[in-house]
């Protein structure tokens, strides 16, 4: 599946999930901000993506995804790509713990339609296993 | 004329009890696909669809440990797979281990949370998924009168069941922006397996407790559980519906109490 299919794919569940229209779904539109999302929105819009290309994604991995910068080149609003994490997941801090909770309820603030074609394009590029 | 629930998809869990069994029949009745979830009683299971489909109905028998939320998963992975939709939970699966307080093993405890209250969030959260996409369904979780008024020996059972009520309110609340809604229904005692041995020990001074002086059948609560599915309970959600014939509203005498009324004349 090529990137541009992808995208198509993910417009078309904002569509549907949040009612939005086609000409405000761009690459850098923030899910909150742009497109108004809520928390329970992203729940419904990560169940659409994985109904639509087969995933297995939850949006708590989502926000994780979005904290650890595991995918290297995220796009979130301001263009700054998170820090690589090198330690295994939960090994970090209680401050870095606290923060990735913070993250998580901002998850609807920070990820842009760019980020959720990054994360269905590696999920399918690498597999489910690598990526969870 | 078109049916209350006409081709809709209902999933019942723990289908092969008494409960079980007149909801998948009342719900084919009125026009649903029953998917016939089952632990251990296939045979029974099996005999379930037979009666289902001589009912010009159409079933699928589905077994899963619904303690297990991956197969709790699959239950609702099947349903949709096979009939492309489902609109219906009723999480109806259920076990009691009755025992004093201070005898409860830890191992009654938990497999009674584990099943009842555990089993009903597995289901809920994988059909809520599917349902959040379809915009509309309906989750009955089956619940009893012991989850507000208590009963000696049922701590784990009223327990495991009060938590069943404040999830239902809790996902009724996160779903119905969905058009998805939760409800309970809480019987009081039925003619059942569940019940049967209060019902032999206790007989005649039980039914003292019940105003209308008889047991409930599992058909007069399976009627209860369609009405909630369907659309003529579209502005009910988050509510605990009781079945039971009045029980607890303590008339313990009818006919003295009456006579000790004075009638007008």
């Amino acid at each position: 599946m090529t990137r541009s299919e992808i995208l198509e794919g993910v417009k078309a569940v904002l569509e549907q999930s949040l009612g939005a229209a086609p000409e405000n779904i761009t690459p850098q539109a923030s899910l909150a901000d742009d497109l108004g999302a809520d928390s329970l929105d992203v729940i419904e819009i990560v169940v659409r993506l994985n109904k639509r290309f087969s995933l297995k994604l939850s949006a708590k991995e989502l926000s994780e995804q979005l904290n650890d910068g595991r995918l290297g080149a995220m796009a979130t609003r301001d263009g700054a790509a998170p820090a690589v994490e090198t330690e295994s997941q939960g090994n970090g801090s209680i401050a870095e713990r606290v923060s990735r909770l913070d993250t998580r309820r901002k998850t609807a603030e920070l990820v842009t339609v760019d980020f959720l074609v990054d994360i269905v394009e590696n999920y399918l590029r690498v597999g489910a296993q690598q990526v969870a | 004329m078109t049916l209350l629930l006409q081709d809709r998809v209902a999933v019942i869990t723990g289908a092969t009890g008494a409960l079980g069994k007149a909801t998948s029949l009342a719900m084919a009745r009125a026009g649903a696909s029953i998917v016939v979830h089952y632990n251990r009683r296939e045979e029974e299971a099996r005999e379930l669809i037979g009666k289902i489909e001589r009912l010009g109905g159409c079933g699928i028998p589905v077994a899963a440990d619904l303690t297990r939320p991956e197969e709790a998963d699959r239950l609702i992975e099947t349903a949709e797979k096979h009939f492309g939709r489902v609109d219906i939970l009723v999480n109806n699966a259920g076990i009691t281990r009755d025992c004093l307080l201070l005898e409860m093993a830890p191992e009654d405890w938990e497999a009674v949370l584990r099943l009842n209250l555990g089993g009903s969030f597995n289901c809920l959260r994988a059909v809520a998924a599917l349902m959040i996409c379809q915009r509309s369904g309906s989750i009955i979780n089956v619940s009893s009168v012991t989850s507000y008024s208590g009963w000696p020996g049922q701590s784990n059972y009223a327990a495991s069941k009060a938590g069943v009520d404040a999830l239902t309110r809790c996902a009724a609340t996160e779903l119905a922006r969905f058009n998805v809604r939760v409800n309970s229904v809480a019987p009081g005692i039925l003619h059942s397996e569940m019940s049967e041995q209060a019902r032999r020990s206790l007989g005649d001074r039980l039914l003292q407790l019940i105003p209308v002086r008889r047991f409930g059948t599992p058909e007069e609560a399976a009627s209860v559980v369609v009405f909630l599915a369907s659309d003529e309970a579209s502005y009910i959600t988050g509510e605990v519906v009781s079945v039971k014939g009045g029980l607890g509203m303590g008339l313990p005498d009818l006919k003295q109490m009456y006579q000790a009324i004075p009638a007008k004349m």
